[in-house]
């Protein structure tokens, strides 16, 4: 009888099991159906919840402006998106649309992955010199919906309190730091958690102070990629994380563990003065604070004010899948987003300006109001200038970067050591 | 007659208790055999991870392997974190197992306790350490997070690893304690031998299964940690904390070097078996039958 049931109990099991894996394959035996709304699914890294937030309204507005498309909205982190983007388009589940910046996936490009958008209507919209920024080889890869400026932020309520002023030169932002260190108010914001944070920090003003000189602009990183020069040629790159390390003085030890909506809630209250990011931020200072009194100026390098300009550049773009099955609902989308009423809920909702030439500035925020005066009055200056690294170089680099900020003070001092040992591990990378 | 029926009747026994095994085994092969053998032939060409077009390049990728510095410097991170991961898993679980293996309520209840870390998923450990170091260990002790530290950054994972595994030892040495035989501690102590010559002449000899049990598994677990750096640094400050697991992933997902990342992953996992083999082999001969 012992044996019976062993040999039952083995059936059933077997059973089991057969049944499963049957059940987990396409019934094929299904009625033909009258076919579904094109369904659409978008993948982005938009860690902001006014970003979200703006995103859900602008697919809300489509969508019913377009019953015959629905769409799928896929958020992931922001350092886990590459690989999984990479890992779904190997697996031929790749989203018909994604966001990144064209110059930063050129792999994807060259493999064919990456659709051209150089010839549909909506793109004619953009402003000129945004749509550039998403050209590869002279083809248009991606959509910009905004315009993104990185620069320094700041809380205005703190620097009344302290009598601050915007600074117009590069003693004047030191004199800044060094009259909240005595009064014992850190002057900066640092998320560094955020892995990405310490090279965006390190850009505000390295890339205005690289890219307008003769020296560097349009080759640095190129160069340096083709293995043409290496970072010990171009002393201003040594200049660079010299100022680096001054601003890193006044760093707050514990900001080594903060991460970013930590570090915005700081500013918003007042605790910190000052950030020096991206634009990104600026939907969640609003929505951490909305009576909080904002504002934003180029973070200045230079001691002639007319070289202290913030860099621009390109922040949420939408790609799209070369081999989307569902084209005509990715076109329905972008036009969307290429609409006045849409580019309004973007700027209302993410607090960022339109990528959309002729699109009014909201009045009513101050950070924006900024950013638009800087626009108009030409004192900004284009990140695309110097030709960003890609992949490993890309990753190396904000490595490097992120390792320099939490380098003892005395260790970073030693900038040629740095240099040098960048240099050799930039020389292994084939 | 009877000898083959008996023999016939075991059998059946046998691939009837195997059949058991069956479903895990099916999951094993499909999950992990499976995609390791087939990642074994991308490890020779010079691929992307997502182009059709591959490249044959032989064995290039694996000469490269030995003169990647920071491949070399992740495989140092890496043994850091497993050596101070298995000592201090091993011996904190060993020092609780022996203060609460005795049966009693209290002593139930504490063990409960420390074993309830275990239960927390990796990524959740590392999630809570991470806010523990900056938002209460910085803001009341005014200790900087070792996590920010390119120094202390190993240290400060590891004991995310110590805190979640030494419940996990724990139990198992409390089991093993338990089956030590009392005439052993009767005869010691009436022998006269003192605590610390009875816990190394008596208890840590009859526990060796135990310690090689753990010991081995606790070097498996911290050769191939991913998790923790992951979720916790990133691999920073720098590349402070990448370890080879999180090196591995680099190379494939954000690198462009997926056959590059599979050679490394072939020949770290032949690392680990290697190791493993040795390390237990070696603390087998130290296990004495009870």
């Amino acid at each position: 009888m012992k044996g019976y049931q062993k040999v039952l109990g083995t059936l059933v099991l077997g059973c089991v099991i057969v049944t499963a894996a049957a059940a987990s394959g396409k019934n094929e035996n299904q009625a033909v159906t009258k076919p579904a709304a094109q369904k659409v699914t978008i993948l982005h890294y938009m860690g902001e919840a006014s970003k979200n937030d703006g995103l859900a309204a602008l697919v809300k507005e489509i969508t019913g402006k377009n019953p015959n498309s629905s769409y799928e909205v896929e958020g992931v982190a922001y350092s886990q998106y590459t690989g999984i983007l990479k890992t779904r388009i190997a697996a031929d589940d790749a989203p018909d649309l994604f966001t990144g910046w064209p110059n930063q996936y050129t792999e994807l490009i060259r493999a064919g992955q990456v659709l051209d958008l150089s010839e549909k209507p909506y793109m004619k919209r953009l402003i000129p010199w945004l749509a550039d920024e998403a050209r590869v080889n002279g083809k248009l890869y991606g959509f910009p919906l905004d315009i993104q400026l990185y620069g320094t932020f700041y809380n205005k309520d703190v620097f009344d309190k302290y009598g601050l002023k915007v600074p117009k030169t590069l003693d004047e932002y030191l004199a800044i730091c060094e009259t909240l260190m005595a009064n014992k108010v850190y002057p900066f914001v640092r998320s560094y958690k955020n892995a990405n944070f310490p090279w965006v920090e390190y850009t505000c003003f390295a890339y205005p102070m690289l890219c307008q000189s003769e020296a560097t602009k349009s080759i640095l990183w190129s160069s340096i990629a083709e293995k043409k020069t290496k970072f010990k040629d171009h002393p201003l790159f040594a200049e660079s994380l010299r100022l680096y390390d001054k601003l890193l003085k006044y760093t707050e030890p514990g900001d080594f563990g903060m991460d970013s909506a930590t570090g915005i809630n700081k500013l918003a209250s007042g605790e910190r003065a000052m950030t020096m990011d991206g634009g990104w931020i600026v939907g969640d200072l609003y929505k951490a604070n909305p009576k909080g009194r904002f504002g934003f100026f180029p973070t200045p390098w230079s001691n002639d004010p007319a070289k202290n300009l913030a860099s621009t550049g390109l922040d949420d773009v939408f790609m799209v899948y070369a081999k989307t099955k569902n084209i005509e609902g990715v076109d329905k989308f972008l036009e969307g987003l290429a609409s006045n009423a849409n580019t309004n809920i973007w700027m209302e909702k993410a607090k960022m300006i339109s990528s959309i030439a002729g699109a009014p500035v909201p009045k009513e925020n101050a950070v924006q109001l900024d950013f638009s005066t800087l626009l108009t009055d030409n004192r900004t200056i284009q990140r695309s200038r110097l030709i960003e690294f890609s992949g490993e170089y890309r990753q190396k680099m904000r490595a490097n970067i992120q390792l320099f900020a939490a380098l003892p003070a005395e260790k970073r001092k030693d900038i040629d050591k740095f240099i040098q040992d960048l240099d050799a591990e930039f020389a292994q990378i084939k | 007659m009877v000898h083959r029926t008996s023999l016939k009747h075991r059998a059946i026994e046998e691939l009837v208790s195997f059949s058991f095994l069956l479903p895990a085994a099916f999951l094993f092969f499909f999950f992990v055999v499976l995609p390791f053998i087939q990642g074994i032939p991308m490890s020779f060409f010079k691929w992307d991870g997502f182009s059709k077009e591959k490249t044959w390049i032989g064995m290039s990728n694996f000469i490269d392997l030995f003169s990647d510095k920071s491949l070399l410097s992740a495989l140092l991170r890496t043994l850091q974190f497993t050596a101070l991961s298995v000592i201090m898993s091993n011996a904190i679980g060993l020092a609780i197992a022996l203060i609460i293996h005795r049966a009693s309520r209290f002593h139930s209840i504490l063990r409960t306790i420390f074993f309830m870390p275990f239960v927390t998923s990796l990524v959740l450990s590392a999630f809570i350490w991470a806010f523990l170091y900056n938002d209460v260990v910085y803001r009341y002790f005014n200790i900087p997070s070792p996590l920010g530290s390119t120094t202390w950054v190993i240290a400060g994972l590891s004991a995310i690893s110590v805190w979640r595994d030494a419940g996990y030892c724990m139990v198992i040495y409390i089991a093993a304690l338990l089956a030590v035989p009392s005439d052993f501690y009767e005869a010691a102590q009436i022998e006269g031998a003192g605590r610390l010559r009875t816990f190394f002449g008596i208890t840590l000899p009859c526990i060796m299964s135990a310690v090689t049990a753990n010991v081995t598994l606790l070097l498996a677990w911290g050769l191939k940690v991913f998790d923790y750096p992951m979720a916790a640094t990133n691999g920073g400050p720098g590349q402070a904390s990448e370890t080879i697991a999180l090196c591995v992933y680099n190379n494939i997902f954000h690198y462009y070097k997926a056959g590059y990342g599979q050679a490394a992953a072939f020949l770290f996992t032949f690392f680990v078996f290697i190791l493993t083999s040795s390390v237990t082999r070696a603390m087998r001969n130290k296990e004495i039958e009870l």
